[in-house]
C-alpha cells in the first residue's frame, strides 16, 4: 500500500511539473480531448487570443474563435484525434489558422503544429502547438534583402569591372603553393583578344602570354608580392600573337585573404599606346630633326659614357671632327634645300661606313663627329681617310654639286680629365685639314 | 516480379495496397488544390516493394546530387518512417510552383521549408490515412520533418534494426501544375514485424472484399 501511495504522489508529481511545462512553454499549447473540447489552454494562448484559461477550458475552438475553422485544420484535428495523424500548417499556405496578435497587438504569424497525444490506449487527445514565427519572418526578410543587395552591388560592379578599359584579376595562393583563379573581369577580351570562358579559369593566362624575356620578371615580382603582402608594377611585353605584342602594365598587390591564405589583387592596363608615343618622344629627343641621326646631346650623352669606360678600362678610343668644305659656298649658289640635301646624304653616307659600336652624329651646322671605341690614332686615320674618300665621290641629287670634308683625328691620352680635350684636340687637327687645302684628314 | 514472389505478396495484396495508396494521393491532390487554389494532380504509376539496398542504390544512381525529403515516423500496430523524397532542385520548383510569391533564390528560406514539410505532411498523411483507415490499423503519426540534400542513406538508415532483406513500399509520384510536372517519390520503411502486420491486414481486407 505504501509503495502504490508513494507511485501516486510520483505521477501527480511528475504531471505537476509537466502542466507547469507546457503552461510556461515559448509556444502556445492547446489540449482538446476527443470530443473537441479544451482541456488545457496555457499562458501563451492568453497572452495571444486574450481568452483567460479559466474561459477557454471546456469550450470548443469555433466557440471560443465565434466562427467556422479552416477545413484543413478542422480535418487536421480529426484525423489527430481518430487516426492518430500529425500535422503542419504553414504560415505560407494558410496564414493565420486562427485571429491570434502578438504583444504589439499586430496580427500573429505561426505556424500550427497538430499532433495526437494518447494519455491511455481508450482517450486520445489532441495537442495544438502555436509557434510564433514574428522573428523568423523578420530574419528572412532582412537576410532577403541582404542578399538581394549584394546582388545588386556584384552585378554593378561586374558591370563596372566588365567595361573598364582594364583587366581586373584575382587569384588566390593555395597552402601547398598552387594558384586558383577566383575572379576575373571581362576586359581581358579585349586585351588578349580571346574568348573569356578560355582563360577564365587558368590562373596563369597572362604569364602563357608574356614573352620569354619578361617571364622571369613576372616571377619574381609575384614571389615578392606573395611573400612580403606588397604591392608591386611592372611593364611586360604580351604576346598577342605571331605578328602583334602588346605592352602591359601589370600593377600587382598580395594581401592575406579572410581565411588566412594569400590572395594576389591584380590590375593590368595596355600601355602599348604610351610605350608607342614613349619610344617617339625619345626617338625625337635623340635624333636631328634634318639628318635623322643623334643630335648634339645625344652625341655627347653618349661619347661621354664611351670615353668614360674607356678611361676606366683603359682602352683606345679616338674621334673624328669632320667638317664639310665650303658648305656656305653650297648654300648661297644651290639654295638650302640644296644645303639640306648635302647634310643628309652626308650622314646617310658616312652612317653606312661606321661600325655599329661607333657612335655617329651631328655636332653642329656642318661639322660632324664620330667616337670610335677600341681605336688607336692610326686605325681612326684609316678610317677617316675611308670617309673622306667616299665623300668626293658622293652624289647629293644635284648637277655639278659635289662637296668635300676635312676631318680632325685626335686620340684620348690618360691625362685627358674629358671628352672636351680630345674634342678640342680634334678641333685643332680639322683647323690644321683646312689649312693644308681641304679634303684633307690630320690628326693632333 | 521476382522480389514480389520471393517477398510472397500475392497479386491481390499489391493490387488493394495499390488501390489504397491512389485512395490516399487522391485525397491529397484535393487538399494540395484546396491550399493553392489551382488543380494539383497526383498521380500514382505503379507500387514496388523493394529492399532496402536495393532502394538506396536506385536513389542514389538516379540522384547523383542528392535529395530533399520530408519523412514523418510513425508507431502503432505498424512501425516505421514514411518519407516523400525529391531530386534538391524539384524540390524547390515544387515550392516556387506552389507559392507564387516566392523570390527567386538559390536557397529556400525556412518558412518556405516548412510550406514544402506540409506539402509532404499533406501527402503522406493522406496515404497513411487512408491505410489505417482501410486496414483497421492503430498508429500515432509523428510531425513532418524537412531535410535538404542528404545522402539517401542517412534517411533509410532511421533505423539500424532494419535489415536488408526488409521489404520496403515504394513508389513514384508525379505532381503536375499548371506550370510543370514534377516527379517524387513516395517511400514507407516498415520494420519486419511491421510488414506482417501489414500484409495480415491486407490478407483479411482482401478476404472481405472478395468474401462479400
Amino acid at each position: 500500500m505504501a509503495l502504490v501511495a508513494q507511485e501516486k504522489i510520483t505521477v501527480d508529481h511528475l504531471s505537476g511539473i509537466l502542466s507547469t511545462v507546457i503552461d510556461k512553454a515559448e509556444f502556445g499549447s492547446i489540449i482538446l480531448d476527443e470530443d473537441s473540447f479544451v482541456i488545457m489552454w496555457n499562458q501563451k494562448m492568453t497572452l495571444f487570443s486574450g481568452i483567460e484559461t479559466n474561459d477557454a477550458l471546456g469550450k470548443n475552438l469555433e466557440q471560443l474563435f465565434n466562427g467556422v475553422l479552416l477545413a484543413r485544420f478542422q480535418n487536421s484535428i480529426k484525423q489527430a484525434l481518430t487516426l492518430g495523424m500529425s500535422s503542419v500548417l504553414s504560415h505560407k499556405f494558410h496564414g493565420a489558422v486562427l485571429p491570434l496578435s502578438n504583444k504589439d497587438g499586430g496580427a500573429l504569424l505561426f505556424t500550427t503544429y497538430i499532433k495526437p497525444i494518447t494519455i491511455d490506449p481508450n482517450n486520445r487527445n489532441c495537442l495544438i502547438e502555436i509557434h510564433d514565427i514574428t522573428n523568423v519572418e523578420a530574419r528572412e526578410k532582412r537576410l532577403r534583402k541582404i542578399t538581394q543587395e549584394q546582388h545588386d552591388n556584384e552585378t554593378r560592379l561586374r558591370l563596372l569591372t566588365d567595361n573598364l578599359p582594364a583587366v581586373i584579376h584575382q587569384v588566390r595562393i593555395l597552402e601547398d603553393g598552387t594558384k586558383k583563379a577566383s575572379y576575373l573581369s571581362r576586359g581581358v577580351e579585349q586585351l588578349l583578344s580571346t574568348d573569356y570562358d578560355a582563360i577564365s579559369n587558368d590562373p596563369d593566362f597572362l604569364r602563357k602570354k608574356i614573352v620569354t624575356d619578361d617571364v622571369s620578371l613576372l616571377d619574381d615580382v609575384m614571389a615578392d608580392v606573395i611573400e612580403h603582402s606588397t604591392e608591386r608594377d611592372i611593364i611586360v611585353r604580351v604576346n598577342i600573337n605571331e605578328k602583334v605584342k602588346k605592352w602591359v602594365h601589370m600593377f600587382l598587390r598580395g594581401r592575406e585573404g579572410r581565411a588566412g591564405q594569400k590572395v594576389v589583387d591584380g590590375l593590368y592596363l595596355d600601355v602599348t599606346n604610351v610605350k608607342v608615343v614613349e619610344e617617339e618622344l625619345r626617338r625625337l629627343a635623340t635624333t636631328d630633326s634634318l639628318t635623322g641621326i643623334s643630335n648634339r646631346r645625344h652625341l655627347m650623352d653618349s661619347s661621354e659614357r664611351e670615353f668614360s669606360m674607356a678611361h676606366r678600362y683603359a682602352t683606345p678610343l679616338s674621334v673624328l671632327l669632320l667638317d664639310i668644305d665650303h658648305f656656305k659656298s653650297v648654300n648661297d649658289s644651290f639654295g638650302h634645300a640644296a644645303g639640306d640635301a648635302v647634310l643628309e646624304t652626308f650622314a646617310r653616307t658616312i652612317k653606312g661606313v661606321t661600325r655599329q659600336t661607333d657612335i655617329f652624329g651631328r655636332y653642329g651646322g656642318e661639322e660632324f663627329v664620330v667616337t670610335l671605341p677600341h681605336s688607336t690614332c692610326v686605325n681612326a686615320m684609316a678610317i677617316a681617310e675611308k670617309i673622306r674618300k667616299i665623300i668626293e665621290t658622293m652624289n647629293c641629287g644635284y648637277d655639278n654639286l659635289s662637296v668635300t670634308v676635312s676631318i680632325g683625328v685626335a686620340e684620348m691620352t690618360s691625362d685627358d680629365k674629358t671628352l672636351d680635350e680630345v674634342l678640342k684636340r680634334a678641333d685643332t687637327a680639322v683647323y690644321e685639314a683646312k689649312n693644308s687645302g681641304r679634303n684633307c684628314v690630320a690628326s693632333n | 516480379m521476382m522480389n514480389l514472389e520471393s517477398l510472397d505478396w500475392s497479386e491481390d495484396q499489391i493490387d488493394a495496397l495499390t488501390e489504397i495508396m491512389n485512395m490516399g494521393i487522391g485525397v491529397a491532390a484535393k487538399s494540395l488544390s484546396d491550399m493553392v487554389g489551382e488543380e494539383v494532380i497526383l498521380n500514382i504509376p505503379k507500387i514496388r516493394l523493394v529492399s532496402r539496398s536495393e532502394i538506396t542504390n536506385d536513389l542514389a544512381e538516379r540522384n547523383p546530387e542528392g535529395l530533399s525529403y520530408v519523412f514523418q515516423d510513425f508507431k502503432g500496430s505498424v512501425f516505421g518512417r514514411s518519407a516523400l523524397l525529391f531530386p534538391i532542385q524539384k524540390s524547390f520548383n515544387l515550392v516556387k510552383a506552389l507559392l507564387k510569391d516566392m523570390v527567386n533564390d538559390d536557397e529556400m528560406t525556412e518558412m518556405e521549408q516548412e510550406a514544402l514539410s506540409e506539402v509532404g505532411n499533406v501527402i503522406l498523411n493522406a496515404c497513411i490515412a487512408t491505410m489505417v483507415d482501410t486496414l483497421g490499423l492503430e498508429v500515432e503519426v509523428e510531425i513532418p520533418q524537412y531535410i535538404r540534400g542528404g545522402p539517401v542513406g542517412v534517411l533509410l538508415a532511421g533505423d539500424s534494426e532494419l535489415d536488408d532483406t526488409q521489404t520496403n513500399l515504394f513508389c513514384a509520384v508525379d505532381f503536375k501544375t499548371h506550370e510543370s510536372g514534377i516527379e517524387g517519390y513516395v517511400l514507407f520503411l516498415l520494420e519486419l514485424p511491421s510488414v506482417k502486420n501489414l500484409k495480415k491486414s491486407l490478407e483479411e481486407y482482401v478476404n472481405n472484399v472478395l468474401g462479400e
